[in-house]
């Protein structure tokens, strides 16, 4: 393959991946990183470009979101303090487990997450009629907010924070140990557990991975891992690709976001499971 | 509520988009030393974003009076510090 084919081919997949991740909050390095490995790339090659693909997707995709009122910051800090110490701590003990159990667990995970996700029906937050244009956003001091739904306002208020922070930095743990960014478990748990609109988790946890791939790379920068050249042409697409994103995102329904977010995370056990 | 729409943020985030996007364009383009240059000030400028959004609403949030979430902000940076600290030295 010549040069021009092979950086062309970066771009197309970082697009690609980024897309679909931003749409559901996943991130796209749990896709584009299996897929950089089909090539000559190795994974430890792959695994900075796959943050590099988050961070842009994440801040690309976090401008229109933050607009349109579907990122409750406030819920997404308060979140990410369970999710970091979790992190830290699986860094820590990275080589407790096996690369194959910890990569098992993860797609299992991802599975119940998924069934979970499409076994609900209906929408859990319904529009006020009586809420305005001006009623979209976050509410200051709480977790609770509104976001826009086509015409309507829709407002909503997170529960079971205790119960939630709490598996955010389980989830943070495993995601430490495994070395991923962990925006499929992130997603889920906002929406199922902590019951976030589909939306808003998606937005929220678009954000937060941001957060976490910039600690990430800013670690895997120290010991020398990141390719710049081949970063710049995964921050093309991945540019496109949150932007592309956010704006399909925004015309999909909630429980169609719900869907298709289950379908990735399926998607994304198969992927797993074929890596272990 | 409190939103971020169109405040300065959103105009220094699509400001600093702008640059990344151009500047990693021309550094796939130009290569060599200058390209090289130009890849780490498109990184640079990214991996940048989002812990600034976090330092921004820190400081947004104290001057609401909104302290509980400005001091969960701060704690957060101060743990992402914490932690590129710890497992850099652990290494």
């Amino acid at each position: 393959m010549s040069e021009a084919a092979r950086d062309l081919l970066i771009v197309g997949l970082a697009l690609m991946t980024s897309t679909i991740g931003s749409i559901g909050g996943l991130g796209g390095a749990i896709l584009l990183v299996p897929l950089l490995t089909l090539g000559d790339m190795t994974i430890a090659e792959a695994a900075p470009l796959g943050l590099v693909s988050v961070i842009a997707g994440s801040v690309a995709a976090g401008r229109r979101q933050t607009n349109d009122g579907v990122v409750n910051h406030r819920f997404g800090i308060v979140t990410e303090l369970g999710a970091t110490t979790g992190a830290i701590v699986g860094v820590l003990l990275a080589g407790t487990l096996s690369n194959t159990t910890l990569t098992i667990v993860l797609a299992a995970v991802a599975m119940l997450a998924a069934v979970g996700g499409a076994w609900r029906r209906g929408v859990r937050w319904k529009p006020d009629p009586a809420l305005g244009a001006r009623e979209v956003g976050e509410r200051a001091g709480s977790l609770a907010g509104a976001y826009r739904l086509n015409d309507d306002v829709v407002p909503y208020a997170p529960t079971r924070m205790p119960l939630g922070v709490a598996l955010m930095a389980v989830s943070g743990v495993v995601t430490g140990l495994a070395g991923v960014g962990g925006g499929f478990l992130k997603t889920p748990l906002s929406s199922e557990v902590m019951r976030l609109p589909a939306k808003v988790a998606a937005g929220t946890s678009t954000f937060t991975i941001g957060l976490t791939a910039t600690t990430a790379l800013l670690l895997m920068a120290i010991d020398g891992r990141v390719d710049v050249s081949d970063a710049a042409l995964v921050v093309l697409g991945a540019l496109a690709g949150g932007t592309i994103g956010s704006g399909l995102q925004r015309r999909m329904s909630p429980p169609v976001v719900r869907r298709a977010t289950a379908a990735l995370l399926a998607v994304i056990s198969v992927v797993l499971v074929l890596r272990a | 509520m409190t939103t971020l729409r169109s405040d300065r943020l959103s105009r220094f985030t699509t400001l600093a988009l702008v640059i990344a996007a151009a500047s990693a364009f021309v550094g796939v383009l130009v290569r060599g030393d200058v390209g090289v240059a130009l890849d780490t000030l498109a990184l640079c400028l990214l991996a940048a974003l989002p812990t600034l959004r976090v330092a921004v609403l820190a400081t947004r949030w104290s001057r609401e009076g909104d302290r509980r979430f400005a001091l969960a902000a701060v704690a957060l940076l101060l743990l992402m510090s914490l932690g590129v600290v710890a497992v850099a030295v652990w290494r």
